[in-house]
């Protein structure tokens, strides 16, 4: 696969990783909705029409429609360029202040159906290798894998609970990258050059939410006119560790040690995301712990829905962390 | 109508209800395909998910058994399986249905009798496999015109390059007219290719995929782009893709008789550079029925479709038993030529020469695009590296132009004239550069001296003959240049889609536009200037007759310009549905007080409807109160983050009704009823609505090209900028033809005596 042609490269590459169903498209598609409601200056643009698109359709269809995603079918690769804030450089003695250029950061990001990460059972009699690197999507992405350097692995607790398979959907994708980077000389250090964003999704889902209350990892940020609870990126580690317990298989443990034997310690980091946020009345404008389910589950044959607004939580965080982590090593001017 | 037999194996792609896991192989028939070959093709031509199903895609698959070849058309159908997964999302099933391409060569049939046959059985048929699909007439199928559109010309010709087309601009047609026209493409090109053609009637614009032609909103970077119902831009006559296009309208050759030769091409064709000049050459030889008997006995051989013949090496890997071959039914790989693709030792026929004797009504520059094909990667004359021992692919003798014969005129009929309508443009330099011979450089710098000569002479004729920019003046002049479309729409905000629908169809006209508003806009509409007057539909109270001397133009569908919201806490959208439908008693619905003609409208269409009037200052008051469930609200005034119901669920639309004077039929034709007649109301409402600038250049861009700059409408300015321009004009020339001549003087002193053709 040879990369994109002229279509203006990205600067950085990020591959989305988890399961199915842990969220992964919902959060590309509140991406916007996300940084729209944040008070510094970030923005997120489409860096091609087919790009835009996305933003601007998947955009009204959570806010508007309240529906989510369609589960997907194919490797979807977007485009999109985060505008940050001009920083204000002081000029000599503190007098005029004039404002540089504003950040920019290019991103091209990749949206897989979770299920090419899995273990690649075959239906019975199949052929193939037992991961299913024989597939054409399956090397397409592991392509695409090997052209980010930056990871956002989604790990749903619920899923977790009822099935524990999060370890087997970093397991394969994980040592397959490994391979490559061997083989290209980038795994000198015995670590991937990978950053890994680790989101602990439906932070909104009570299970998860209680879990965290009970370990009393959450806090209240005072600027935050909701005054929704939040978990810190030092405790995310933490509630990861927590939910990890109970996990249905007893596995998820292993995905910490997998990221620790994989990853520089100072490249990982720990979010606890939700892409709906927690419900918010529009009267009292504030949470409220006796009613914040903003997640209206489907009955027999309904879409799921989403109650209220949007409030999204820890979205925008850990693309800007990576988007800044990665400019920071390897600025856009630089040509590659 | 004959009927066929056609025999078929299948697959069901999905999952299982309440699945956690991903897209799988459900089912499949357990017969000569295995489940790793439905493995690999459902992954390799995977096109995403479409909001709108079903879809259609068209793969091709090809396996090995025991040494053989077989080949066969894959048909995918997409389409909701009613069905959802564990988090609730709906399950798609793709069905895929295998057909052996041999029975097809023997009984042609289209893909559009092939959907139709399919379609309709369960989702896991059950054996004897075989479906009855009416037999293939290649002369129909294409639209209301009886031949091809200039969409379906350019797409065809363009296909025989060898890279991937794309058609944009169709995202509101229906998905059976779509699989009629990669139908329609496909009959343009001779039978055999649809062993390797893949096709889709929908593809995602942020995944990659491997499909040859395709339909999707935007055109990846390595396709040529085709706009739906106007084609692309082909412009270079010596462009291998004009000369297909010139060979599939050919003045000579009745239409009927080109497309049934094509249809009688039933061997195995790919779309790599091998096979290629191949494909052109039967493309310039179907449409001369007398000729065929003669050419039969030039060892023209009869299709071999049951013969499968090993295959002469890795064309298109078609590979081990029982494996699907990958992908040469894809297009060639982005920004190079195609890798080296040796031909099928079946896949040309020996002798495919017509006799030397019909060489003479071969008026067209076919050498020359055979030349280009056949040197995808090697030197001129020589023949392709990829083609066989005895040279049959290679452009040799019947066909040697002699090189005073010159280009042919491309003479195309008249009927084909209108249907090419946009094509001939600017070219899009997309196409190989092709190589000149040793005479290069003198030709190039006489071409350039006389280049030059010729310009500074037009230059001073023109410096002569201007006026010297006096701005003539006379009112006659305004009236017999009218430049400007009267738009006259009512004094409503809602009536502004309707009105930037008529000025953007006017733009696209090549005309300005000047929007008058009046609260009675027939009484107040001009007669002798052209002029489209707005009058709310027979729905509305506002309704009203046309003005003398107006035509009905066309019914401009507008979604209502209020909206219902509804609190997703309260009410499920299920319910709400319901009561829309007069099936649910309880539901209450607030609406502003301003508007008892909407409420007359409500209370008689939903009569089960508890309405409720509120203050129209404050439209959302009861919903946020929780004393209604539901609201109507205006657009305009936002939906305060409820959730809405949009689209033909939605509230009832109205239409617009266009009407248009002689003066504005002359010069709009039948753009704005075309226009009009394409827009989905449910579509428009659920596009982006909200901002009906943006959602009317939408619907009209999806049917006229986008407009030139248009014509300046006050005649003495006109005249004025006449009068400069030919000023202008005479300096330009001159001045170009200064630099003519000096690149003429540049080439003969140092320019290589030869342009090298691309490596
Ligand atoms: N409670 C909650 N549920 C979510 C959230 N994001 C996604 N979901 C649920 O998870 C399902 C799968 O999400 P999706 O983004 O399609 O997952 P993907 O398969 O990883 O792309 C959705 O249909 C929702 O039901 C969230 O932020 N909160
Ligand atoms: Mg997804």
């Amino acid at each position: 696969m040879q990369s994109e042609p002229s279509r203006g490269r990205p600067d950085h590459n990020i591959s989305m990783w988890g399961a199915p169903g842990s969220g992964k498209t919902t959060l590309l598609a509140a991406l916007f909705i996300a940084l729209t409601r944040r008070n510094d200056d970030w923005k997120i643009v489409g860096s091609d029409p087919a790009s835009s698109d996305y933003l601007i359709e998947r955009t009204n269809a959570l806010s508007r429609g309240k529906v989510f995603p369609e589960a997907s079918m194919a490797l979807e690769r977007y485009h999109w360029t985060l505008i940050g804030p001009a920083p204000q450089k002081t000029g000599l003695w503190g007098r005029k202040a004039k404002p540089g250029p504003p950040a920019r950061i290019g991103l091209g990001m990749f949206d897989a159906p979770g299920g090419l990460f899995g273990t690649g059972r075959r239906p019975a009699g199949g052929v193939g290798a037992p991961d299913g690197a024989g597939d054409p999507r399956r090397q397409e992405l592991l392509d695409s894998l090997e052209q980010s350097r930056g990871i956002v692995f989604l790990f749903d607790p619920i899923r977790e609970f009822t099935f524990g398979d999060a370890f087997d959907h970093m397991h394969a994708p994980l040592a397959r990258l490994a391979e490559r980077m061997l083989a290209s000389g980038e795994f000198t250090d015995g670590k991937l050059p990978h950053h890994i964003a680790v989101c602990v999704t439906k932070f909104d889902d009570p299970r998860v939410l209680e879990t965290a209350e009970k370990r009393r990892l959450l806090t209240v940020d005072l600027d935050d006119p909701y005054r929704l609870p939040r978990v810190a990126s030092e405790d995310a580690r933490e509630l990861f560790h927590e939910l990890c317990q109970v996990s249905a298989s007893g596995n998820a443990d292993m995905v910490l040690n997998a990221l620790d034997q994989y990853f520089h310690p100072d490249r990982i980091r720990f979010f606890a995301t939700s892409s709906i946020g927690f419900y918010v009345d529009r009267r009292t404008k504030r949470f409220d712990w006796d009613d914040f389910q903003n997640m209206v589950p489907g009955e027999a044959d309904e879409d799921s829905r989403i109650r209220g607004q949007l409030h999204p939580i820890n979205v925008v965080e850990p693309m800007l962390w990576l988007g800044q982590r990665l400019a920071a090593i390897r600025p856009s001017t630089e040509i590659s | 109508m004959t009927r066929r037999e056609i025999g078929f194996e299948w697959a069901l792609e999905g999952k299982r209800p309440g699945a956690h896991d991903d897209y799988e192989l459900l089912s499949w028939s357990d017969d000569r395909l295995g489940p790793e070959v439905f493995e690999e093709i459902r992954s390799r031509y995977a096109t995403g998910l479409s909001a709108d199903l079903p879809q259609v895609t068209i793969a091709v698959a090809a396996t090995r058994e025991r040494e053989r070849v077989s080949r066969h058309i894959v048909l995918a159908i997409q389409d909701w399986s009613g069905h959802r997964d564990a988090t609730n999302r709906k399950i798609v099933y793709t069905r895929w249905f295998y057909v052996p391409y041999h029975d097809l060569a023997a009984h042609p049939v289209s893909y559009a009798a092939l959907y139709h046959a399919l379609a309709g059985l369960p989702v896991t048929p059950s054996p004897p496999l075989a479906v009855q699909v009416p037999e293939f007439d290649p002369t129909t199928g294409f639209g209301e015109e009886g031949v091809p559109g200039p969409d379906a010309l350019s797409a065809a010709a363009l296909l025989l390059t060898g890279r991937p087309v794309c058609v944009v601009g169709a995202d509101s047609v229906p998905m059976i007219e779509r699989l009629r026209f990669l139908d329609a493409v496909a009959a343009l090109l001779p039978y055999g290719m649809r062993a390797r053609l893949t096709a889709a009637t929908w593809t995602s614009s942020t995944a990659r995929h491997k499909i040859r032609l395709s339909f999707a909103r935007h055109a990846p970077e390595d396709a040529y782009e085709v706009r739906w119902r106007h084609g692309a831009e082909i412009t270079r006559r010596d462009s291998p893709a004009h000369v297909c296009l010139d060979l599939l309208t050919r003045s000579d050759v009745r239409l009927a008789d080109l497309l049934r030769g094509l249809a009688g091409e039933t061997e195995p064709l790919s779309f790599g550079p091998a096979d290629r000049p191949m494909a052109v050459r039967l493309l310039e030889r179907s449409g001369y029925p007398k000729l065929r008997p003669d050419s039969a006995d030039e060892a023209e051989p009869e299709p071999r479709g049951t013969e499968e013949t090993p295959d002469g090496g890795e064309p298109d890997h078609p590979v081990k038993r029982g494996t699907a071959a990958p992908a040469s039914g894809a297009p060639d790989p982005p920004g190079r030529e195609p890798a080296p693709e040796r031909n099928d030792g079946d896949a040309l026929p020996a002798g495919t020469s017509p006799p030397a004797g019909n060489a003479r009504r071969l008026t067209l520059p076919v050498r020359s695009v055979l030349t280009w094909l056949g040197r995808g990667r090697g030197r001129g004359r020589s023949p392709a590296p990829g083609a066989p021992p005895d040279g049959t692919a290679a452009p040799t003798t019947p066909y040697r132009r002699t090189a005073d014969e010159g280009p042919a005129p491309g003479a195309v009929p008249l009927s084909m004239q209108a249907a090419l309508g946009g094509l001939e443009h600017a070219d899009r330099g997309k196409q190989a550069r092709s190589g000149r011979g040793p005479q290069a450089k003198v030709t190039v710098t006489v071409a350039f001296a006389t280049l030059g000569i010729t310009l500074i002479g037009l230059g001073v004729v023109a410096l002569v003959r201007a006026p010297g920019g006096d701005p003539p003046t006379g009112p006659d002049v305004a009236e017999a240049q009218p430049g400007t479309v009267v738009i006259q729409a009512a004094n409503r905000p809602e009536d502004a889609f309707a009105t930037n629908v008529v000025a953007e169809v006017v733009r696209r006209s090549g005309y300005r536009f000047e929007i008058r508003r009046s609260d009675i806009p027939a009484a107040a509409a001009p007669v002798e200037k052209p002029a489209v007057v707005l009058i709310a539909g027979p729905d509305s109270a506002l309704t009203g007759e046309p003005p003398q001397g107006f035509v009905q133009a066309g019914t401009i569908p507008v979604p209502s310009a209020d909206v219902l919201v509804y609190d997703i806490g309260q009410i499920t959208p299920e319910k709400l549905r319901a009561a829309l439908k007069g099936q649910d008693k309880d539901v209450r619905v607030s609406l502003p007080d301003t508007d008892p003609e909407l409420a007359e409208a409500l209370k008689r269409r939903y009569p089960s409807l508890r309405l409720q009037p509120v203050p129209a200052q404050d439209p959302l008051r009861a919903l946020r109160d929780k004393v209604v469930q539901a609201a109507v609200v205006p657009r305009t005034a936002g939906d305060g983050g409820y959730a809405r119901v949009d689209g033909p669920d939605g509230l009832p639309g109205r239409t617009i009704l266009a009407f248009y004077n002689e003066a504005a039929l002359d010069v709009l034709h039948d753009a704005l009823g075309r226009v009009a007649g394409s827009i989905d109301p449910g579509a428009l409402a659920s596009a982006e609505y909200d901002w009906p600038g943006k959602a009317a250049a939408r619907v009209v861009g999806a049917v006229l090209p986008p407009g030139g700059p248009s014509v300046v409408s006050r005649a003495g300015e006109r005249e004025s900028d006449q009068g400069q321009d030919s000023l202008w004009l005479a300096l330009v020339l001159i001045a170009a033809g200064g630099v003519a001549g000096f690149v003429a003087l540049i080439v003969a002193i140092r320019g290589p005596s030869r342009f090298e053709p691309r490596p």
